[in-house]
C-alpha cells in the first residue's frame, strides 16, 4: 500500500522518479558573548561573510546561461540587493555592539525580527517573501561557518528520473538544472506563490509544495509519483498504480506533442481559409519560441528592452547589433520592429523635468520620437541597416493621425538620404507600418492606410482610449469591455479600409491571443493575428474548429449591437 | 523636498521584483528617495524596507525626494510606477 504525501500542486504535470533527499542548508546557531575588545573584529568577520556571500551569488549570476528563465535571474538580483540592504546587513552589526555577542547569533536575531514583520502581513504573496530573507541569511551564515553555500549537484551528475525532496529550493541552486531530465520537486515549505513554485513552473518541472515532514517520510532512492495537478505524491506505488500514472504521463506528453505538431501546419479555419498567425516578442529569446511554435513571423517586436534601466539611450551600433542578431535568429521569417514606445522619463536623460499628470495621454510612443528627432534617427538608421540582413518591417507606435505618419515618413526618408550619401549599407524600401491604437487614427483610417504600407491594430490601447478606461483601475474595470460595439466598429472600419486598399492589416492586442475572441475577429474579416508565442498553438487549434464564412455573415448584426452582452450573445448562438 | 502621491497599479503591488526595480532606479540619484505608506516611511533604496510596506495593488503611496537631483529622481520613480514596473499585465 502506497503512502500518500499531501501538499499543494505548484507546477502541473506528473513526475515519476527516485527520491533524492536534500539536507537542509540550515546550521546550528552558536551563541556566546565576546570580550568587549573583540567587538571590532567580530563586526569585521560579519562584514567579510556578507562580502563572501555576495561574491558567491554574483558568480552564480554571471554564470547564468541564456536558457535560464528570467524569473531565476530576477530572484538572484533581488537576493543581491538584499545583501546590500542596510536593513539586513546593519542590524546584526548593531546587535553585536549592543549585546556583545557573536555574529551568528546577531544575524539570527536580525532574521527573526524581519520574519516577525513579514509574518504579520495579510497578503500571502508578501508573506511568502520571508523565504527570500531566509535564503540570503543562510548564505551569510554559511560564509560565517566558512562553508560554501549548499550546492545541489556536481555538473556531471545525471538527474534523469530524479525527484528532489527538500525543505526549499533556492533560485541559485536551480540554475544548473534546466535541461537535466529532472522528474519533479517535493518541497516542504511554501505555497503556490513561493519562489520554489514560481521557479518550478518556469522550468516546467512538476512540483508540489507545503509537504510537511517530507524528508522524514521519504527515504533516499524510494520510488515516487508526484502529481502536480492534484497536489500529492505516492511513495513506493504498486505496479498497477505505477502503470496508470505512466499512462497518464504518456497522455499528457501526447497532447503536448499533438499541439506542437500543429506548429508545422498552416493555420486554417474549418472551412479551409488560410489565417496567418504572427508572434509578439519582447525579448530576443521570444523569437526562437515564436519560430518553434510555427509563427509566420514576428508581427510586433518591442524594442523597449534595449532602452530600459539605463541612463543613456543605446547608440546606433548597439541597436544595429541587436536588431541584426534578431533578423538572423528569424532565419528568413519577416520581423516587424516597432520603434520606441515608452513615455518620457528621466531614464533616457532627455531633459524632461516634470512628472506628467497623465502619462497615458502624454509624451509617449511616436510623440517622443518626433520630439527628439536625434533619438528617432538613431533607431531608424539601426533598423534600416539591420534590414539588409533579412526581411524587416518598421512599425510606428501611437500615431494620432495622418500628420504623425507623414512627419515620421519624412524623417525616415531623411535618414535614408543621409545613409545613401555616406555610402552606408542599408535596405531600401523597408515597409513602414503604423499602429492604429488611438481613436483619431482609427477614424482617419482611409488617409492612414494610404500613407502607410501596412497596418497593425493595437486593441489594448484602442479600447482604453475609446472607452476612456484605465485598465489598471479596479474601480472602473466593469467598463473595460473589449466587445463594446463602439470599439468593434472602429476595428472593423480599419480592417475594411485596409482590405479595400490592398494593404496588409494585423491585430496585435491581447484580443488576438484570447480564444474567446477568435470567432469575433474572424467575423470582422481579420486574417492576420499577432499574439504571444505561447498562445499560437491554442489559437491554431481554435481556428481549426471555426467556420469563417458563416461568421462573416454575422458582421452586420454584431456591429449593429447596442451593448457588449448582445455581441457575446450573437457569437455564442453561432457556436463561436 | 518634493512629494507626490501615486496609486500602486501593477498587478502584484510592490513585491520583490518591483521593489528591486525601485531600489535600482532610486539608487541612480544622489537624492534621498523615500516612500510613505500607512503612516510609515521607508528608504526606497532598501529592498526590504520597500517590501515591508506590503503595498498591494490599489494602495496609495507618497513618493518623497530630497536632494540636488530631487526633481529628476521623482520623475524617474513616478515613471516606474506609471509603467507598472514593466510587468506584463
Amino acid at each position: 500500500m502506497a503512502l500518500i504525501l499531501s501538499g499543494q500542486g505548484a507546477s502541473k504535470g506528473i513526475g515519476i522518479g527516485r527520491a533524492r533527499i536534500l539536507e537542509s542548508g540550515g546550521l546550528e546557531t552558536p551563541e556566546y558573548t565576546l570580550d568587549p575588545d573583540q567587538i571590532g573584529a567580530e563586526i569585521e568577520r560579519f562584514r567579510a561573510a556578507v562580502a563572501t556571500a555576495r561574491a558567491g551569488l554574483t558568480e552564480v549570476a554571471n554564470r547564468l546561461g541564456p536558457q535560464v528563465p528570467s524569473e531565476v535571474r530576477e530572484f538572484i538580483e533581488t537576493h543581491l540587493l538584499m545583501l546590500d540592504d542596510d536593513v539586513l546587513v546593519e542590524s546584526p552589526v548593531e546587535f553585536i555592539r549592543a549585546r556583545v555577542c557573536n555574529a551568528e547569533w546577531a544575524l539570527k536575531q536580525a532574521r527573526d525580527q524581519l520574519f516577525e514583520a513579514f509574518e504579520q502581513m495579510q497578503d500571502d504573496y508578501f508573506r511568502s517573501r520571508r523565504d527570500d530573507i531566509d535564503q540570503v541569511v543562510k548564505r551569510i551564515a554559511a560564509a560565517l561557518a566558512n562553508r560554501a553555500a549548499r550546492s545541489l549537484f556536481a555538473e556531471q551528475d545525471s538527474l534523469d528520473d530524479t525527484v528532489i525532496v527538500a525543505d526549499d529550493i533556492e533560485p541559485a541552486e536551480l540554475t544548473g538544472l534546466a535541461d537535466r531530465g529532472l522528474a519533479a520537486f517535493v518541497i516542504e515549505s511554501g505555497g503556490p506563490l513561493s519562489h520554489s513554485s514560481i521557479l518550478a513552473r518556469s522550468y516546467g518541472v512538476p512540483c508540489i509544495v507545503g509537504v510537511v515532514g517530507a524528508r522524514q517520510l521519504v527515504h533516499e532512492g524510494q520510488l515516487l509519483i508526484v502529481d502536480g495537478d492534484r497536489g500529492f505524491a505516492l511513495i513506493d506505488p504498486d505496479g498497477e498504480r505505477l502503470m496508470r500514472y505512466r499512462e497518464r504521463q504518456y497522455e499528457i506528453k501526447r497532447r503536448a506533442t499533438q499541439l506542437l505538431r500543429l506548429a508545422n501546419t498552416a493555420a486554417r479555419t474549418a472551412d479551409g481559409e488560410l489565417i496567418r498567425l504572427w508572434a509578439n516578442a519582447e525579448q530576443p529569446k521570444d523569437l526562437d519560441l515564436a519560430i518553434k511554435h510555427g509563427a509566420v513571423g514576428i508581427g510586433l517586436f518591442r524594442t523597449e528592452f534595449l532602452y530600459l534601466h539605463r541612463q543613456q539611450p543605446p547608440g546606433e551600433e548597439e541597436q544595429y547589433e541587436a536588431y541584426a542578431d534578431a533578423v538572423r535568429r528569424m532565419d528568413g521569417h519577416p520581423l516587424t520592429l516597432r520603434t520606441l514606445d515608452i513615455g518620457a522619463d528621466k531614464q533616457l536623460a532627455l531633459g524632461q523635468d516634470h512628472a506628467e499628470a497623465n502619462p497615458a495621454l502624454g509624451l509617449r510612443g511616436i510623440r517622443l520620437s518626433l520630439k527628439f528627432p536625434e533619438l528617432f534617427r538613431t533607431q531608424i538608421r539601426a533598423i534600416l541597416r539591420a534590414a539588409a540582413h533579412g526581411p524587416v518591417n518598421m512599425l510606428l507606435p501611437m500615431l494620432g493621425g495622418p500628420e504623425d505618419a507623414l512627419r515620421s515618413r519624412a524623417l525616415i526618408r531623411e535618414a535614408e538620404g543621409e545613409m545613401r550619401a555616406a555610402g552606408v549599407v542599408f535596405q531600401e524600401r523597408v515597409p513602414i507600418g503604423g499602429m492604429i491604437e488611438v481613436p483619431s487614427a482609427a477614424i482617419s483610417a482611409p488617409r492612414m492606410v494610404e500613407i502607410l504600407d501596412f497596418i497593425s491594430i493595437g486593441t489594448n490601447d484602442l479600447i482604453q482610449y475609446t472607452l476612456a478606461i484605465d485598465r489598471g483601475n479596479q474601480a472602473v474595470s466593469r467598463w473595460y469591455q473589449p466587445l463594446h460595439p463602439a470599439v468593434l466598429r472602429l476595428i472593423s472600419a480599419v480592417i475594411d479600409t485596409a482590405v479595400a486598399m490592398g494593404k496588409p492589416v494585423a491585430l496585435c492586442g491581447e484580443m488576438a491571443g484570447d480564444t474567446r475572441h477568435t470567432g469575433l475577429l474572424l467575423s470582422l474579416g481579420l486574417t492576420d493575428f499577432s499574439l504571444h508565442p505561447r498562445g499560437i498553438l491554442e489559437i491554431k487549434e481554435k481556428l481549426s474548429r471555426l467556420q469563417r464564412k458563416p461568421l462573416l455573415a454575422l458582421k452586420r448584426r454584431i456591429l449593429n449591437a447596442g451593448v457588449a452582452e448582445e455581441v457575446a450573445e450573437i457569437l455564442k448562438s453561432a457556436g463561436a | 523636498m518634493l512629494e507626490r502621491e501615486i496609486i500602486v497599479s501593477n498587478r502584484l503591488g510592490l513585491h520583490a521584483r518591483a521593489a528591486a526595480k525601485l531600489v535600482q532606479v532610486s539608487g541612480r540619484y544622489s537624492s534621498r528617495v523615500s516612500l510613505v505608506c500607512r503612516a510609515r516611511e521607508v528608504n526606497a533604496q532598501s529592498i526590504l524596507g520597500v517590501m515591508m510596506l506590503a503595498a498591494g495593488k490599489g494602495v496609495t503611496v507618497l513618493v518623497r525626494t530630497e536632494g540636488t537631483d530631487e526633481s529628476e529622481a521623482l520623475t524617474a520613480v513616478l515613471a516606474l510606477f506609471d509603467r507598472r514596473f514593466d510587468e506584463p499585465d
